[in-house]
């Protein structure tokens, strides 16, 4: 039987309420009882679920924080590279995936942390330690390479060598002739890569000791839990076996 | 060991000893080790003191501890949750008053860093926010058993209207509120009853405290069950339905129906004492707090009774989409080295292709964007932003002539080697001068000088100034030389008087 007109309205309500980055229900009554419903109601559950696989997008977490929703790859209402960073070139974009990859890892440094309960707030982070967490892992990896020929001039065309060395040959910071801070530095980049985080509700800035750091919200605790690690892992598990096809 | 037969020997009559042990360790005795060690983790704060740099040790960390607990304690679920900024600056008078018993000048930032050190002991920071970790020994059917407790003290919540909170462990709120073996419904009934003891003999001041204590109860109580449910809703195999979450919904549930009953009891009470005092009196105005405090654990009640009849239908449902679906089981990789060093340990071309997969992975769903000409006036009509300089400012370069590489040949060799060539009057060859050079007993470096020079001048174009050449050198055939320390093209050296002539002829 098909859902009334009220209940599908309904159901969008409570999609367009998610896909707002700061909506709290506890500061929005519709929101809230919209979510009451949805986690009383099994009609109502199915029918919000319904809309959203239509829209390829999926209910990660619905509580009284908020709904979380993840996106297919295909969705519209998924994040490319290129609208990410519109400006950037292919080495700058592919640089910021390390960088967002390199903050998940920051904030969850061991396989454990991922399995403790989303309410329970992550430790804070600089852009420091997050340009740290990178720069030690191409030190590592250039160390290794260093009994390896180098690449090939056909190879770095084709875009055959590591993907290390773009991040290892980008500067931290300089200034530009204004005395600005430089935009493709990695200093800069992981800095406008949280601050695209904080829009989209993912980050809220913190003081600690004096320093500007960056703290997880719930919203994005349960959808690294529950979906981004998933993800992420099975491209790198495509990725190694296509390599060695 | 028994050398002949290998059997161990019995260094204690284990017969003798196993059946007083059994008898004289009551399980009671666990309860209340773990509840000590739950304080071990507290009473190390004052240890700590001694350990701290001189202008730190007149401060009393267990203190500012318990002062922070309370704070949380009183704030706790009542609209006024205290964040971390909020609690650093409720500790900053007592370390005031610290440093004014000590005789020192209070300073702001050394008291804030004292404030911070606290908390980020208490949140057991140097394991990353893990909980301690403590041994202890218990005796389980004769046998010394040793275990491992986990133990939380401080966390950092998400609360409902996006803040981040203080909240107690649970462990830590029992401790501190005496419930040292008591169960927690059972501290409840006591409390309850000696609201209704104060109120009937007058002692309203002392109601009142029980009261709030009272409120705190029904709140973890609540809080507990909610947990279990939403465990329950994330992982059907993490509680136990079968006995635990059985007993709890039972115990609970008339629990719950009865405290129901006597809350009313103890309103009425109140309330028919309230009639008997003087209307805006001091007693009428706190037993007029304690109604309403009442009257929040009997709400707090009535929603957990909500939660606890939804109870049964969460678990069918939940058993319908976790235990008869089939899904793969979860294990975490490693962030770092599972997924970032592959990453970037792959070509640069592959990685590119997922780029956009791996970007959509770690953003929630967003609204696409749609262009607003609103907001796109809005950006235009931004003051400018300043400069961040927050790198290091690079000095300009002072370029300056500097020669610090050591000649192979010295200039005398060269003037010696040049002497040779400008001396030349007739047409040669080379090896001609070059023997007549080594004849003369000219060191082997002015001889290849000497060859150096005559390669040099081989082609005129590439000299700046052709026409101040002491030489001309031209390869007339194939003839070859070989000296001692240099061989090569027996090239013809023409002097300068001769280059005009050797031009016109060709």
């Amino acid at each position: 039987m098909l859902p009334d007109t009220q209940t599908l309205i309904d159901a969008g309500r409570l999609i367009q309420w998610a896909l707002r980055p700061h909506a709290r229900p506890a500061t929005e009554e519709e929101y809230q009882h919209l979510i009451d419903r949805y986690r009383d109601q099994v009609p109502f559950r199915e029918c919000v679920q319904a809309i959203c696989r239509g829209l390829g997008v999926a209910v990660t977490a619905a509580g009284q924080r908020g709904v979380v929703l993840t996106p297919d790859d295909d969705s519209v209402f998924a994040m490319t590279a290129e609208y990410y960073h519109r400006s950037g070139s292919a080495e700058d974009r592919l640089i910021d995936g390390f960088i967002l990859v390199a903050i998940l890892a920051t904030f969850y440094p061991r396989a454990q942390d991922l399995e403790e309960d989303p309410l329970l707030v992550r430790p804070p982070v600089t852009v420091e330690e997050v340009e740290r967490t990178l720069r030690m892992l191409c030190e590592h990896l250039e160390e290794a390479a260093r009994t390896q020929p180098d690449p090939t001039v056909q190879e770095v065309t084709a875009g055959l060598d590591e993907a290390w060395r773009a991040y290892q040959n980008r500067v931290a910071t300089k200034t530009t002739s204004d005395g600005r801070a430089s935009a493709s530095t990695t200093l800069q980049m992981i800095r406008r890569a949280f601050g695209t985080l904080q829009q989209h509700g993912c980050v809220s800035i913190v003081s600690r000791n004096g320093n500007e750091a960056y703290q997880p919200t719930w919203k994005y605790q349960v959808m690294t839990q529950e979906e981004s690690v998933a993800r992420l892992a099975s491209i790198v598990r495509t990725l190694i076996a296509t390599r060695e096809a | 060991m028994n050398e002949q037969d290998g059997t161990p020997l019995d260094t204690f009559d284990t017969q003798f000893f196993s059946e007083p042990a059994l008898v004289l360790w009551d399980p009671l005795l666990t309860r209340q080790l773990r509840v000590l060690l739950h304080a071990d983790r507290l009473l190390s704060l004052q240890s700590r003191d001694d350990h701290r740099p001189p202008e730190f040790q007149h401060y009393a960390s267990l203190s500012l501890a318990l002062k922070l607990f309370d704070l949380i304690i009183t704030h706790t679920g009542l609209g006024q949750d205290i964040e971390h900024s909020q609690a650093i600056e409720e500790l900053l008078p007592l370390l005031e008053a610290m440093d004014r018993g000590a005789g020192i000048e209070p300073e702001r930032a050394r008291a804030v860093h004292m404030a911070e050190r606290v908390l980020a002991t208490l949140y057991n920071e140097e394991e990353r926010r893990g909980p301690f970790k403590l041994d202890y020994t218990t005796f389980e059917q004769g046998e010394a058993v040793k275990r491992t407790l986990s133990v939380r003290l401080l966390e950092e919540r998400h609360h409902v209207d996006g803040r981040t909170v203080l909240r107690l462990s649970n462990e830590c709120a029992n401790l501190l509120l005496n419930a040292l073996t008591v169960n927690l419904e059972d501290a409840q009934v006591a409390a309850e009853a000696i609201i209704e003891w104060q109120l009937k003999r007058g002692r309203i001041q002392e109601a009142r405290g029980s009261s709030q204590w009272a409120l705190q109860h029904s709140m973890r109580l609540r809080e507990h069950i909610e947990r279990r449910l939403l465990d329950t809703r994330r992982d059907l195999h993490s509680v136990d339905w079968r006995e635990e979450m059985r007993h709890t919904l039972d115990d609970a549930l008339l629990h719950v129906r009865t405290r129901c009953t006597v809350e009313h009891s103890i309103v009425a009470t109140a309330r028919e004492l309230r009639e008997q005092l003087e209307p805006g009196s001091r007693q009428a105005y706190q037993l007029a707090e304690i109604i309403e405090l009442i009257e929040t654990c009997r709400q707090q009640h009535l929603i957990l009774e909500r939660r606890l009849l939804e109870a049964p239908r969460i678990f069918f449902e939940e058993q319908e989409r976790q235990i008869f679906t089939l899904r793969p089981p979860l294990l975490f990789p490693h962030p770092q080295n599972d997924l970032l060093a592959p990453l970037l340990s792959l070509p640069r071309a592959h990685v590119v292709q997922t780029l956009d997969t791996i970007v959509s992975a770690c953003f929630p769903a967003s609204a696409p964007g749609m262009f607003s000409l609103a907001r796109y006036l809005h950006y235009l009509l931004q003051p400018r932003r300043e400069a961040q300089v927050d790198s290091v400012p690079i000095q300009p370069r002072e370029l300056i002539d500097t020669d610090y590489d050591q000649t192979r040949f010295t200039a005398e060799m060269v003037e010696r080697a040049e002497h040779y060539l400008a001396a030349l009057e007739q047409p040669k060859r080379l090896s001609e001068v070059v023997l007549a050079a080594q004849d003369a007993g000219e060191s082997v470096a002015v001889l290849e000088v000497l060859v150096f020079l005559v390669m040099d001048y081989f082609d005129e174009q590439d000299s700046p100034e052709p026409e101040k050449l002491p030489v001309y050198v031209l390869k007339t055939d194939t003839q070859q030389f070989w000296l001692s320390t240099v061989a090569g093209d027996d090239v013809v050296l023409y002097p300068k008087q001769n280059r005009k002539e050797h031009q016109h002829a060709s």
